[in-house]
This record gives C-alpha cells, structure tokens and sequence, in this order.
C-alpha cells in the first residue's frame, strides 16, 4: 500500500451522475503527482476526497495505511483562489493554521519568516491580502498551508489566475519548498507544460477515471532550460496526444 | 474641502433659496420660510426648550436599537448555524414582520401605558428585522473554500463561526445595523405620535395642535439631524472598534 491510496473509489452530487468512477490511485511518500483533464472531468472531487473533505460513495481511501476519514492535521490544501482571510495581515494568515489552536510560539514564528522569505514576500508581511498581487496571493496561499510542515499537500490549480512570467516562478519557489521538506503532492492543472515541470507523475483524468499515469524522468534540480529540452517537448506532445483520445 | 463637496453644499444653498422664494408669498401656517424656521430653532435650542424632547427621543432610539439589533445579531447568527432553527422560525419572522408594525404601536400603549417603554419596544421590534436578515445572509453565505479551508484546519463550529463566518459577514451585518439605524428614529418618533407627552415626535403633534408650523419644522430638521448623526455614530463605531476587521477590506 502507498503512502496515499485511494482504492475503488466512487462519488456522485445529489442529483447527478457519477463524478468520480472507480479510481484506483497510489502514491508514494515524497512524490510530485500532477492530475490533468479537462474542465468539469471531477479533478477537483477527486482531490477532496483524497484530502478527506469529502467522503467516498464507494470505495475507501487510506493514508499512511489508515483509512481516511476527515481532513488530517497532517495535510496542507491550497484552493483555485487563494482564499485569504481579508481581515488579516499576511502574517497572520500565514499563521491562521497555528493560532486557531494556540498562540504561536518564537519558533514557528521564525518558521513563518523563514517561509515568506523563500516565497520572496517578506517585504509584504504586514500587509492585507488586499493590497497584493493575484501572485503574492497565491504565495501567501501556499506558504500558509506549509506553516506546520505537512507531509501531504493537494493543491488545486492554485496558479490559475496569475500571468505565464509568475507563473513559472511560483512553480520553481513551490518545488523548492516541497523538496526542502521532502513534502509529498498532488497538484491540479490544465497545463500540460506546468504538469511536466513540477512532476514525478502525471495522471490524466477524463469521465470522472484516471485514464493515463505518465512517469516523467527529469532531474530533480529543475530549471529555466529544461522546459525547451527535447523530453521535456517530446513528453508535453505525448501527454497532448493522449488528450485527443479521450472526452471530458 | 473637494469639489463634490462644495457642490453639495451648493445644491444646499440653491434649496434654501428656493424654499424661501416660494415661501415668500404663502401663509406661515402652511409653509414657514427658512429664516422663520431656524430662528424658532435657535430660540428652542438656547432656551433649553428642546433639550428634554431630545433626550427622550435619543434615549429611546438608543435602547430600542440596542435591544432591537442585539436580539436580530443573536437570532440571525442562531438562525444561520442550525437549519432547523432557521426552517423552524422563518415563517413566524417573515409573519412578524409582514404585520405593519406601526399599526401595532396603539397595541403596544395599550399593552406597556404613555411611558417609554412602549416606544423602546416600537423602535426594537422595527430594528429587529434588517440585522436578523443580513446577518443570517451574510453566516449562510460564507465562501464555501474557506469554510472549506477552516474544516481542513481542524476548527471548532465555534472558532469557524467567530474567527471565519461573523468576521467575513461584518460588511453586510454592518449594512443591516445602517438600515436599523435610520428606522430606529421612525420607531420612536412614531410611537410618541400615538401616545406620550415627551419627545420629538410628542412635539410635532402638539405643533400641529397648536397650529405653529414653523415649531413643526424646527423639529422636523432635529429629527433629521439627529438621523444623520447615528448613521456618522455607526461610521465611527466601525472605524473604532472594528478597524481590525474592516481595515484589508476597505483599502
């Protein structure tokens, strides 16, 4: 059994047809997972019912080999929008996660410091969410969610609203981070480019099924370069093809 | 000063001028000139004339507001977090409200006598509504990621409702407590229309009885006066007291 498993599973919305159709997935401890598909091919159900905010119809889902019942503490999520609480500075919705429990001790507040530097924001922590750009945002989305060091993060398109130049720069400050943490992820998309450079796999999804798991053999170290390397390219093309074959 | 600002006050100005032209010709007792007006003002005001009327009226509104907004805040944050509570009493909300509660005011003097208690219950019962109604909206309708985000996180009910749901809704909570606000002076000065010797709107009915228009508009300005300072109160409220929570959201 896998780090995360998610085994036989089903789930439909009142009402509607079945959304997630028995999805059999495994992931290893420290791997980057990207899941790719069309829009409305139950991405993001399924990434809710791998974090457990959402409970399988049919099937189970297991962590850590326990099965998954509600969110763990030990799990980050990151939402489409950043979903920052407008009320509070950017520190202390870096520290959201903390404080609702207790008062944040000196460590993880130089913990919290250390984050907004390696996200580049530091400059910005006193600051509302207000006054940031849709890519501060986004960085103070992900820095929260790694506050108490989670071994899992689901990230659900977080990058979807910020423009090609940030993007790539927010993808190169989240690998940083999760492998300094040696965090493992599951990362929703629609860009085939963005799936291969952050990956060690990439699954895609269509009519609520994985219908392919690609393994994407890069270097740990990703760069700038590496996205006009000829695998890099040839693997995009491949993953694309693979599209024209399947419907939403 | 801005430019808006001095065309306001221009727009003013024009009106006064215009109200004392058209007074100019007609009787006093149907249509008293600005200058009439504010000299009756003045001579209330610095006599001490007014000076009880006031003081009722505010202590009327204040408590009214005070109970009336309290009780909607409890019921609509109530009403919001249990749906069956919500389904339960809605129906005898919308009933209580669907009643003209103005004609309700003679029951109230009949049931609490002259005093000011019968007003206080008046201005809360019109107060109660606006708060109860937006505040259940705004706990009903608070962005599903982030309720999404505080279950992940392992909150409370509780720390979900007081550190999420009150904090996200204080923008139309507070626009509810505006609406209340500017009601709350027609509650009380209604309520003094039907029964009492003291208040503004006491006051208006006793000019009315003695036939002293320019009186009934010296209050009529009061009254609007004293409107527009509790919307400015409700302002400074919200710059004082909850600049932490409207601060981001403001700028």
């Amino acid at each position: 059994m896998g780090f995360l498993t998610l085994d036989h599973i089903y789930y439909s919305y009142p009402g509607q047809g079945s959304t997630v159709k028995d999805v059999t997935w495994q992931i290893e401890e420290g791997e980057f997972h990207c899941l790719l598909g069309k829009s409305g091919c139950g991405k993001t159900t399924l990434l809710k019912l791998a974090a457990g905010l959402l409970k399988p119809d049919k099937g189970k889902v297991y962590w850590q080999e326990v099965e998954v019942s509600k969110p763990s503490s030990q799990v980050g999520y990151v939402f489409q929008s950043p979903t920052l609480l407008e009320w509070k500075t950017v520190f202390d919705n870096i520290l959201l996660p903390i404080s609702l429990k207790r008062k944040p001790n000196s460590r993880e507040l130089d913990y919290g410091e250390t984050l907004l530097e390696l996200m580049g924001i530091i400059s910005q922590k006193d600051k509302y969410p207000t006054e940031l750009s849709g890519g501060q945002q986004s960085r103070v989305a992900i820095a929260r969610s790694l506050i108490q060091r989670p071994s899992m993060l689901f990230l659900d398109e977080p990058f979807a609203a910020v423009d090609a130049i940030t993007r790539e720069e927010l993808q190169d400050d989240l690998l940083k981070l999760c492998q300094l943490q040696k965090t493992t992820v599951i990362f929703i998309t629609h860009d085939i480019t963005e799936a291969v450079y952050l990956s060690d796999h990439v699954a895609i999804m269509s009519g609520g099924q994985i219908v392919h798991d690609y393994k994407v053999n890069l270097p740990q170290e990703r760069g700038f370069k590496m996205r006009y390397d000829t695998y890099f390219n040839e693997l995009c093309l491949k993953i694309r093809q693979s599209f024209s074959g399947v419907s939403s | 000063m801005k430019k808006v600002e001095y065309y306001s006050m221009l727009l003013l100005l024009l009106m006064l001028i215009g109200w004392e032209l058209i007074a100019g010709p007609m009787s006093e007792l149907v249509l008293p000139a600005p200058a009439a007006v504010f000299i009756e003002l003045w001579n209330g005001l610095s006599s001490g004339y007014f000076l009880p009327h006031i003081l009722r009226t505010i202590t009327e509104i204040v408590l009214g507001l005070s109970i009336g907004c309290t009780m909607g805040f409890i019921l609509g944050v109530l009403m919001g977090e249990i749906d069956f509570l919500r389904k339960l009493l809605f129906p005898y909300v919308i009933a209580s409200q669907a009643v003209p509660k103005l004609a309700l005011a003679p029951l109230f003097i009949l049931w609490f006598g002259f005093g000011m208690t019968s007003k206080v219950v008046i201005t809360a019962l019109i107060c109660f509504f606006p708060l109860l109604e937006n505040t259940l909206t705004a706990i009903q309708y608070t962005d599903p990621n982030k309720k999404d985000l505080f279950y992940i996180l392992g909150a409370t009910r509780l720390q979900t409702l007081i550190h999420l749901k009150i904090p996200a809704g204080l923008p139309a909570i507070l626009a509810g407590f505006r609406v209340s606000v500017v009601l709350a002076v027609v509650g009380a000065v209604v309520g003094e229309f039907i029964g009492g010797s003291e208040g503004l709107g006491a006051l208006i009915i006793a000019s009315q009885g003695m036939m002293d228009t320019p009186l009934m508009f010296a209050v009529l300005i009061l009254l609007t006066l004293m409107g527009m300072l509790l919307y400015l109160g409700v302002n400074l409220i919200e710059g004082l007291f909850l600049k932490t929570y409207m601060k981001g959201r403001n700028k």
